[in-house]
């Protein structure tokens, strides 16, 4: 009866692994100046549809689907169809709401701006 | 039947030549050089690709970066290529990520093409605070030998995305004439 059930699970996994794309985690350069973080990410053959930016509970999930139809048997491989994938905390001081992107020639570009609060203020001393 | 053919193309026999111009390997062969041989030529490309099988696991203990790969002797960036064949063409496509079209180079010289350019980092990030730096910069090639078929006038190319896709059609090479030679017979 356990062996059944073992069975069972294994097959399910199988079914699940038909699906998935090999995962590749992304190169990514990260920059910071006083407004804001710049994220540029190496995600070549991926289209603007097939991706995704998720941030949620301070973590940005980074996804993009690279999906290349070649014709014919293929003679040589070096990189695959594939899922760019990487996950990264985010700091408190980003403004969620004002975080945009682009996508050019395979690198997708992404602005976090960091909030008015989080920002360098020189305060002002008036003269008493 | 030619022996040559059952071997399948080797697309990177010039970048080996590259790769391998500076470091001499010795005491590899087991078998004296003689060119002519077409078994032995046969030998020789396993080796190689046994070779370059087991390059991929050692790279990243050498180089340190296990996505982009260099030349051994000239410190160039090696993109990655993929390569598949149909009854008609050859397909080859270039993972070049963060590069525009005019910074890329096609060259075709005899039945040697050269993917060359360079990827430049720009100016304003350089003046910024980085966290990270994991995308390489710098000049980039890989060369490879065309097999005999390519239709070299009607080779096309295409970048998008940050791929380069390039489509080779394939003609029909001219059979090598049959011809008879009349035997005397002398009576």
């Amino acid at each position: 009866m356990n062996e059944n059930t073992a069975l069972v699970t294994r097959n399910e996994q199988a079914g699940e692994l038909v699906n998935q794309l090999p995962l590749t985690t992304p190169a990514v350069d990260i920059f910071e100046n006083e407004n804001e973080i710049l994220l540029h990410a190496d995600m070549p053959g991926v289209v603007k549809e097939d991706i995704s930016v998720n941030i949620d509970n301070g973590k940005m999930t980074l996804s993009g689907i690279s999906r290349l139809h070649a014709t014919g048997a293929s003679t040589w491989r070096e990189f695959t169809d594939t899922e760019f994938r990487r996950i990264f905390s985010v700091p408190q001081s980003i403004d969620i709401n004002k975080v945009h992107a682009e996508l050019k020639d395979g690198v997708l570009s992404l602005h976090l701006p960091k909030s008015e609060a989080a920002k360098p203020r020189q305060i002002e001393i008036k003269a008493g | 039947m030619e022996l040559k053919k059952l071997a399948p193309w080797n697309w990177f026999k010039k970048e080996e030549e590259i790769n391998h111009s500076v470091p001499i390997k010795q005491g590899k062969s087991l078998f004296p050089e003689r060119r002519d041989d077409p078994m032995l030529q046969l030998h020789r490309d396993i080796d190689h690709l046994f070779d370059r099988f087991f390059e991929g696991f050692r790279s990243p203990l050498l180089t340190g970066w296990p996505t982009v790969p260099f030349f051994e002797g000239t410190g160039l960036l090696k993109p990655k290529v993929d390569l598949s064949a149909s009854e008609q063409e050859y397909h080859l496509t270039v993972e070049i990520p963060g590069v525009s079209e005019k910074d890329i180079r096609l060259d075709l010289s005899g039945n040697i093409m050269t993917i060359q350019g360079e990827k430049k980092q720009e100016k304003e990030e350089k003046e910024k605070g980085y966290y990270r730096m994991e995308r390489r910069y710098g000049a980039f090639q890989r060369v490879l030998s065309l097999p005999e078929d390519v239709d070299q006038e009607a080779i096309r190319a295409s970048f998008k995305h940050g791929v380069l896709s390039v489509t080779m059609p394939r003609k029909v090479l001219p059979k090598g004439e049959v011809k008879q030679i009349a035997i005397d017979s002398e009576s």
